[in-house]
């Protein structure tokens, strides 16, 4: 009987235990976290954190009453997480829109509206949308992804609503062996497409018909061995020539006009080369994938500063890979294996002294 | 309460941390109400509630300490012509430690309290009663690579029940140690020993205020060898046993014994001849059987015979490939018992023949075969078997069908043949905008050859119509014969009519008929309803019995957030003409909620 009771009591606490929230203990990766220091550069630039984001929580904002009351009711949704984040994108209207071949779809995060959306193909009988690997965006705000496994390109309105897959052959499988990175020049009304099996770089027209290819296998200038990420940048397409160990920088003919890096494990070299972009003041942002760092590089290939290290605080990275600097100079790092995004701002000199400061 | 629970169960996340010690915990609530209705019965009602949760974790890293704890309540009433109570609640925790280093191991904790009461009985008192049980689990090893791995347990498990109000009363405890090593040495693989198992019961208040007492408890010592030789995959293994025991029975009695055993295995992969030959040796039969049941927890036998008893047996067993699809398999056997101061002895040997041969064209698969058997005696059997497959695609269409037809011929006591056939096929067809459509049909025939009229076969038919979310889908099926009541219910006649008794045969015919619809109209809304017929009789010179069956289903189940809600009814009608009563119609509802937390 005492045993019993005992029992019950037992049962009665754990209850209790496992229903109280537990405010006051710490938890793992909270954003309460402190931030990195400010990076202080010279003539005043300077690299501060902003946030990290992961889930489709973090978008949606503090809810409710009614939200709140219905949480408690009936739990609260099962928020969707990236789960093998890789390529990003920032649209017009600020909405980050990341690749996740881990859980096959797009996730777009709308910070400034408060709302999410995921996009995913994956149970489609037709152009399933398998291993979405790099985004790029139009000037109308189209997502285009490329898929590393079903080797199409696919493309969406800015709302993420189906439009057509790219290199979709008759038989259903894709025309591209492995497409990876990918670049829209509106402008032109052209295509950019990675294909790093084969070494090449395909230029297609919006309907994806193929115009032109750069490119071919091997170390000169204008070769590629296993290219991957691409980034327009003004008149020059950038290509991260990945086991090359150095990026390419190509005029929008494909005609080839310079490179930098060098292998290496220690800063100033690339030993996996990741995403690339390029801030305001014209600097070259290139994400090194086992060293977790982002290495800044003026376009003479002179190191200038470099962020983050291999971890899993704030600030650290394990295994990064997309990247992508908006208007406001704000960096996205997606930070791969910790599940996660990291934003940071760069603080350049204003246009009007840019001269002097440099 | 609920609400005062509800809000206790505030939203929080992920795992929580106080210094190394980390630790998450998850739980679930859940309430149902089933209510029965029917013609030949008075309603019944019942609700139940219940709750499960999970403690779990780890100290500085899984791979170091980590433990979890799973207690549960359970309660249910039901309120019927018996109504009834029952409550049972518990809880069962496990540590691991040093999971990742060469010395893992692990304790166990379980306790159980299950009560229950049932009332109304007309007749009879409330019947109460309680059962209780205890685990506890023991265990570590040592995994040092190069040195012999060691492997140590104990467990030891007792329970209690008892009639409230009455003397009735029993407990039982069982204990068991083992100590297992194993060793790779010179190309042998080695492996020993030591197992103690020991069980005692107690039961009171038995007729006349008799109370039983047994305990029992066995200890097995072996150790064996294994070893590759160096020819051809063949290899050779040793094992040898001891093992005793002992029981006590107040009121059966005393028994005690030893038993050794010794097995040899040697296989010999000659290329065209493979050789496999096996010898064992018990010096107490008996014992061997008495020790398997106090292994297993269960009291032994008296001896009612002479305790000696030993067995020898050899046995080797062969194939040779004549041909690539012809082959010849033979064995031989040897056994010699004493037993009940007797001695007996045995010998077997027999040969198979095979051929097969098997062809491919074009979407086409057909192959047949035949064996032959003969031991000591004579032929036993002669029999033949052909299959043939077909799978082809024309373009929306994807056909399947299939043919198997064997007859084997039995000429050990009696001769007669029997010959079964069955055959089917199935077709897809996409019909576009994700519209399928699926069509399936089987029939089966079997036939005792020159005895007429006692043919079984069975045919079935379904389709279903899959769009999107949703399914419908109809099938039949029909089948008629002779079969014999066994304990499984009504099996094919296995020997032919005339060789069984008349009495026990029984023709039958049956048919049914049934369809489904699913639907999933929403993401997390799953609909389904179901609808049967059946149709049988069953003829025989005792009984003749018209029986048919009806019943609807239906069932939802929804999932908002992290509630699950559950509903459903059957509505059952069942009619046996030999019963010699009204048909019975049962109508019974159900419906369940249950809420998953996430505690931190």
């Amino acid at each position: 009987m005492i045993r019993a009771i005992l029992g019950r009591c037992g049962i009665a606490c754990f209850v209790l235990l496992l229903l109280t929230p537990l405010c006051a203990a710490k938890k793992n990766g909270a954003p309460g976290m402190p931030g990195p220091p400010d990076l202080l550069l010279e003539g005043g630039r300077k690299l501060t954190f902003e946030r990290i984001f992961s889930s489709e929580k973090e978008v949606l904002g503090r809810p409710g009453f009614w939200t709140r009351l219905l949480n408690v009711v009936a739990g609260e949704p099962d928020y969707r997480m990236v789960v093998r984040p890789y390529g990003i994108a920032v649209d017009s209207q600020g909405r980050a829109i990341i690749t996740d071949p881990g859980a096959a779809g797009v996730h777009i995060f709308d910070f400034a509206h408060h709302k999410y959306k995921f996009i995913e193909r994956k149970e489609k009988e037709k152009d399933a949308m398998l291993a979405p690997q790099c985004v790029a965006l139009d000037a109308q705000d189209n997502i285009y992804v490329t898929d590393s496994e079903s080797g199409k390109i696919f493309v969406f309105d800015a709302n993420g609503k189906y439009r057509r897959a790219l290199g979709s052959l008759k038989g259903g499988e894709g025309y591209f062996k492995r497409p990876t990175g990918i670049a829209v020049d509106s402008a032109a009304q052209r295509i950019y497409v990675t294909d790093t099996l084969r070494d090449k770089i395909y230029v297609l027209d919006m309907q994806g018909q193929v115009m032109q290819t750069i490119g071919k296998h091997g170390n000169g200038s204008g070769e590629f061995y296993y290219p991957t990420e691409l980034h327009l940048d003004g008149n020059n397409l950038l290509v991260v020539d990945a086991m090359n160990f150095r990026v390419q920088w190509f005029d929008r003919n494909g005609n080839a006009e310079g490179a930098m890096g060098q292998i290496g494990d220690s800063v100033g070299q690339m030993f996996r080369p990741k995403g690339v972009a390029v801030d305001s003041e014209d600097h070259l942002y290139i994400v090194d994938g086992l060293l977790g760092v982002v290495q800044v590089f003026d376009r003479e290939g002179h190191l200038l500063y470099f962020f983050g290290k291999r971890g899993a605080g704030l600030g650290e990275f394990q295994l990064p890979s997309g990247l992508f600097i908006d208007h406001d100079d704000r960096v996205f790092v997606v930070d791969s294996f910790n599940r996660r995004v990291q934003v940071f701002r760069y603080h350049g000199l204003p246009k009007q002294t840019r001269g002097a400061g440099q | 309460m609920a609400g005062v629970v509800l809000l206790w169960a505030l939203p929080s996340a992920a795992q929580v941390a106080f210094g190394d010690l980390h630790a998450g915990a998850n739980g679930l609530l859940t309430a149902g109400y089933a209510g029965d209705f029917g013609n030949q019965q008075t309603s019944a009602h019942s609700m139940t509630l219940g709750g499960s949760g999970t403690i779990g974790g780890y100290y500085y890293n899984p791979q170091f300490v980590s433990f979890s704890v799973m207690p549960y309540y359970n309660r249910s009433q039901d309120n019927s012509e018996s109504q009834s109570i029952t409550d049972a609640s518990g809880y069962t925790g496990t540590l691991n430690i040093f999971n990742g280093s060469h010395y893992p191991g692990f304790v166990t904790v379980d306790q159980m309290w299950n009560n229950s009461g049932t009332f109304g009985i007309p007749g009879e008192e409330g019947l109460k009663t309680k059962n209780d049980s205890h685990g506890l689990a023991v265990g570590w090893s040592l995994l040092f690579p190069d040195l012999p791995a060691l492997s140590i347990g104990y467990s030891d498990t007792s329970g209690s029940s008892s009639l409230l109000g009455s003397d009735t009363a029993s407990t039982s405890a069982n204990r068991n140690f083992s100590a297992l090593s194993t060793y790779r040495l010179a190309g042998f693989f080695l492996n020993g020993g030591f197992i103690h198992v020991s069980t005692d019961a107690n039961i009171t208040g038995l007729e006349n205020g008799e109370a039983e007492t047994t305990s029992g408890s066995s200890n097995q010592y072996r150790l064996s060898a294994n070893r590759s030789l160096p020819y051809n995959h063949s290899s050779f293994s040793i094992g040898l046993s001891r093992g005793s025991y002992s029981s006590n029975d107040s009121l059966g009695g005393e028994s005690n014994g030893t038993t050794d055993t010794a097995n040899v295995n040697v296989g010999l992969m000659f290329p065209k001849l493979p050789v496999v030959v096996t010898a064992y040796y018990t010096d107490n039969l008996f014992g061997s059987f008495q020790q398997q049941l106090i292994s297993s927890g269960q009291a032994p036998v008296p001896n009612l015979i002479s305790p000696e008893s030993r067995s020898l047996s050899l046995t080797a067993s062969t194939f040779y490939t004549i041909l690539p699809r012809l082959v010849v398999s033979g064995y031989g056997e040897r056994t010699e018992q004493y037993v009940a101061g007797q001695s007996y002895g045995l010998t077997r040997f027999g040969v198979n023949v095979n051929y097969s041969f098997e062809k491919a064209i074009k979407g086409l698969t057909f192959a047949a075969g035949a064996v032959e058997s003969a031991d000591q005696q004579g032929n036993t059997r002669v029999g033949f078997v052909g299959h043939a497959n077909y799978r082809r695609s024309f373009g929306r269409w994807e056909v399947t069908s299939f043919a198997i037809y064997d007859q084997d011929v039995e000429t050990l006591l009696v001769t007669y043949t029997t010959s079964n056939l069955n055959y089917g096929g199935s077709f897809k067809r996409n019909l576009g905008h994700d519209l399928h459509w699926v069509g399936i049909a089987n029939a089966t025939r079997s036939v005792f050859e020159q005895q007429a009229g006692n043919a079984s076969h069975g045919e079935s038919f379904s389709s279903m119509l899959m769009w999107r979310r949703a399914s419908v889908s109809a099938n039949y099926t029909e089948s008629n014969g002779t079969s014999i009541l066994t304990a499984n219910g009504l099996v094919a006649t296995p020997l032919p009519p005339s060789m069984i008794s008349p009495g026990n045969v029984i023709l039958y015919n049956g048919t049914s008929e049934g369809g489904t619809f699913k639907i999933n109209p929403l993401r997390n809304l799953a609909i389904s309803t179901a609808y049967s017929k059946a149709h049988s009789n069953t003829v025989s010179p005792l009984l003749m019995s018209n029986n048919g069956s009806k019943m609807y289903n239906g069932l939802a189940t929804y999932q908002f957030r992290k509630v699950l809600f559950n509903a459903g009814f059957t509505k059952f009608q069942q009619d046996i003409s030999s019963s010699s009563t009204l048909p019975s119609v049962i109508t019974s509802y159900f419906f369940g909620v249950s809420r998953w937390f996430k505690g931190f």
